[in-house]
């Protein structure tokens, strides 16, 4: 059974006297221990599909339809209980690392600030798991790391750090928006093997939401292809690449230079 | 993109030494001061020359000194060592100064478009600058929004009611409107997504060539480079390791960075195969 099962999940946000409908009958599933590529251009839905399942719809925002996390329905349920689940089960990564952290606190306080919120750890036992985790996403000297600040980290460093947020408390479902969107080749493949780790070490159910099909062809199992809220394509990796079935999975392939499709 | 015609007067600009390259580096350093003392040399003993009407990409990883680089061409950083020449003419620091003429046809376009542009001015007012500087070039500011496929209304509107990719059109036809004779586009690209990069990039190339100036395209993302660049000079820790045409770094890397490099990028082949090592 998969971890999420996504079915026709509307979302319209009214602003004013205009309604916007930003997702339109999306569907698919997020599977434990596999990856499942999210593409689209911008505004495609994409990323609010991510947020959706976090509970994190802008404000103004109507949801409709079902999410369903292990037999419990998220799509209205009370902020109060999402909040429960969210950085526990429900965990996210996003594209800058630069900002997703506070700049004054050390990087061992924002990464257990969610462990000890939740699991009621105290201080010291916290911080031994911050040093085990960063250690497990590969972050150089955990023991020091802990007791520095952001802007002491490279983004992929930091990058690694956010993992390790992500991971603490033993999720079920992470979500990684444009994860290395902001990094360098050379360190997107350090990140994306870090993915690959974790997604299959601690059985996780993967949302990988990125415009870069390079990045779903190396990593993703299933992708899913969204254009202005619709899924218009979801397969097998290798099926959706060499042999796009619909007419913009294979434009967005062929925009890239190097791509080859068969034709 | 009509209106790309009717700015000839870039092509035919005069030279004072027909024949030499319209860019040249010879032997350029530059240092920035650390904290608690000491210097870094965050360029070293860069040569590099810059043909008329030619795309040089510049790539390398964050860090490696491809902005500095940018900087001291464009004149914005001092020189530790080494000369910058274009068309003739030594480049030095600006300052505070006002940049002197015949430096006038180096222009830049910035990484982040969201910085780059006053939000307090209409566009009309922002490209009107550029096209003061250079009024015989025939541009207009209704042919430069339409050159990059902007509607013509944009120019009563201000910076904030554009996408970030608009917003980077705006900062190339002004760049453009300025009649430069090299382009140096820092990143500009970087802030936007996968599907607009490939087209600006190109967008950038076709205006420049079109136009009858040279560009230095400076990118992390090869792929992007690879697609608009006539040559490639690959930068690592302050220095050039490799310059040669685009399809002899792709097919024939000669230094083992840029084999580093070209191997850490996900081929789009489906095979679940991530790239290289840490």
């Amino acid at each position: 059974m998969s971890t999420i099962s996504i079915r026709d999940l509307n979302l319209s946000v009214t602003a004013g006297k205009k309604t916007t409908h930003i997702l339109k009958d999306v569907s698919f599933d997020l599977e434990a221990g596999r990856i499942t590529g999210v593409a689209g251009a911008s505004g495609s839905g994409k990323t609010q599909t991510g947020l959706a399942v976090m509970g994190l719809s802008p404000a103004g925002a109507e949801l409709s339809g079902s999410i369903d996390f292990d037999g419990v329905e998220l799509v209205g349920m009370p902020a109060k209980q999402h909040n429960r689940l969210r950085g526990v089960q429900l965990s996210m990564v996003f594209q800058d690392p630069a900002s997703a952290f506070h700049p004054m606190l050390t990087v061992g306080d924002q990464i257990t600030d969610h462990l000890r919120h939740h699991q009621k750890v105290s201080k010291k036992d916290a911080l031994a798991k911050a040093v085990e985790i960063l250690g497990r996403t590969r972050v150089p000297h955990p023991k020091e790391a802990v007791k520095k600040y952001p802007h002491q980290f490279s983004g992929g460093q930091l990058q690694r750090i956010a993992f390790a947020s992500a991971i603490i408390c033993d999720p079920k479902v992470l979500i990684a928006d444009e994860p290395t969107t902001a990094l360098d080749v050379t360190v997107q493949a350090g990140i994306l093997r870090l993915l690959r780790e974790l997604c299959d070490d601690l059985d996780l159910a993967v949302l990988l939401v990125t415009h870069d099909f390079g990045v779903l062809s190396s990593v993703a199992d299933t992708i899913v292809v969204m254009k202005n809220g619709v899924v218009v394509e979801t397969g097998e990796r290798e099926a959706v690449i060499t042999a796009p079935q619909h007419e913009y999975t294979r434009s967005l392939i062929e925009s890239l230079p190097g791509a080859e499709v068969s034709p | 993109m009509t209106s790309i015609d009717q700015a000839p007067a870039a092509a035919t600009a005069h030279s004072p030494a027909a024949g030499a390259p319209l860019l040249e580096l010879d032997s350029v350093a530059c240092e920035y001061k650390l904290d608690g003392g000491g210097r870094f040399r965050a360029v070293n003993g860069v040569s590099l020359q810059l043909g008329r009407s030619e795309v040089l990409g510049l790539v390398g990883e964050s860090g490696c000194g491809k902005s500095t680089l940018a900087k001291l061409i464009c004149g914005l950083e001092k020189p530790a060592d080494g000369t910058v020449t274009f068309d003739g003419h030594p480049v030095r620091a600006l300052g505070l100064k006002k940049r002197a003429k015949e430096l006038l046809g180096i222009q830049m376009v910035f990484q982040n478009p969201y910085a780059s542009l006053n939000p307090r001015r209409r566009i009309r007012d922002q490209l009107d600058d550029a096209l003061a500087l250079n009024p015989d070039g025939g541009w207009t500011v209704e042919s430069l929004l339409d050159a990059v496929d902007l509607p013509a209304d944009s120019a009563q509107r201000y910076s904030h009611s554009f996408s970030g990719g608009q917003r980077q059109r705006i900062a190339i036809a002004r760049a453009l409107a300025a009649g430069p004779k090299v382009l140096v586009g820092d990143e500009p690209i970087a802030s936007l997504d996968a599907f607009l990069q490939t087209r600006i990039a190109r967008m950038m190339r076709d205006l420049a060539i079109d136009s009858g100036a040279s560009m230095i395209f400076i990118s992390h993302d090869l792929s992007v480079v690879r697609d608009i660049a006539d040559r490639v000079a690959v930068m690592e820790a302050g220095r050039i390791v490799e310059v040669a045409p685009t399809d002899q770094i792709w097919n024939d890397p000669q230094h083992p960075y840029t084999k580093k490099l070209l191997a850490a990028i996900p081929k789009v082949d489906g095979k679940g195969i991530i790239p290289g090592s840490d």
